[in-house]
């Protein structure tokens, strides 16, 4: 990936800030089990396996979008570096 | 979750673990909810034994039994429930030879029935599978019984069998039919 140019590089890396990142891991473990929950409830009370696995599908797919590209939101929180000292004034 | 490959790599890795979570409720689920059956009847008409060869090279002449059938049961709980992909339904024939004591289940005739496919088997139908006796003679035989098992295969779990319909009592077999 080195030899594409640093701007092209900075969109495919697509870091986040630290605090998004915990975020983010805790919401997408939430929304999985809550996804999980009602697909099987889905599957169940329509009695077809097809439709509850289905309906997995699509929130994943939800989810790997929202979560994915670095959308602006996952950068809200950016670290505020202190200024660089300069030690040796010429 | 610092770059997007992490993320990517870290979400679907999640979503591998919760998608074998909810296949292994939907099995237990299915498992519990699993439909009791009537058994129905099966109705035994033209049961003859004949002299035949079976199509093999160099086969002897021995005695086969052959016969027609009616089936009267109703499948649909079994085809409509929660996790049936497809029922593989059979009809045995379980007799005991009297002189040897031997106990035989031979598989006569069998069907799949897909879930999505028309549940009416009410025609009238033949043993798809030619009916010996491994001594070549029926004479030591006197009745069967007739049974029409089923197994339900899932789409996910765990296989079930059990008996779709039963002759009413056991079958006598007749005497050999000379040519």
């Amino acid at each position: 990936m080195n030899h594409l140019p640093p701007s092209v590089q900075k969109v495919l890396e697509g870091s986040i800030d630290p605090k998004s990142q915990h975020i983010l891991e805790q919401l997408s473990q939430t929304f999985l089990i809550a996804l999980t929950i009602i697909s099987f409830v889905l599957s169940y009370f329509s009695s077809s396996v097809i439709l509850g696995l289905e309906a997995f599908l699509g929130g994943l797919v939800i989810l790997l979008l929202a979560a994915v590209p670095p959308w602006p939101y996952l950068n809200r929180y950016p670290i505020k570096f202190l200024p660089v000292r300069k030690l040796h004034q010429t | 979750m610092y770059s997007t490959l992490q993320r990517l790599n870290h979400i679907s890795s999640l979503a591998t673990t919760y998608v074998m979570i909810l296949l292994g409720l939907i099995s237990i689920a299915s498992f519990l909810s699993l439909p009791s059956v009537d058994v129905g009847k099966v109705e035994i008409k033209d049961l003859i034994v004949s002299k035949g060869r079976l199509r093999r090279w160099g086969a002897r002449q021995e005695e086969l039994a052959s016969l027609k059938f009616d089936l009267r049961t109703d499948l649909n709980p079994l085809l409509n429930s929660y996790n049936t992909k497809q029922l593989f339904i059979y009809l045995t024939a379980a007799y005991e030879v009297q002189s040897t004591g031997h106990a035989h289940e031979v598989v006569l005739w069998d069907r799949i029935i897909q879930r999505a496919e028309i549940r009416d088997i009410r025609a009238e139908v033949k043993n798809k599978y030619q009916w010996r006796n491994p001594s070549g003679t029926f004479k030591d035989v006197e009745y069967a019984n007739m049974t029409l098992h089923y197994s339900l295969m899932p789409y996910v779990g765990i296989l079930s069998s059990g008996v779709a319909a039963t002759a009413q009592g056991p079958v006598t077999i007749p005497e050999l039919i000379k040519r």
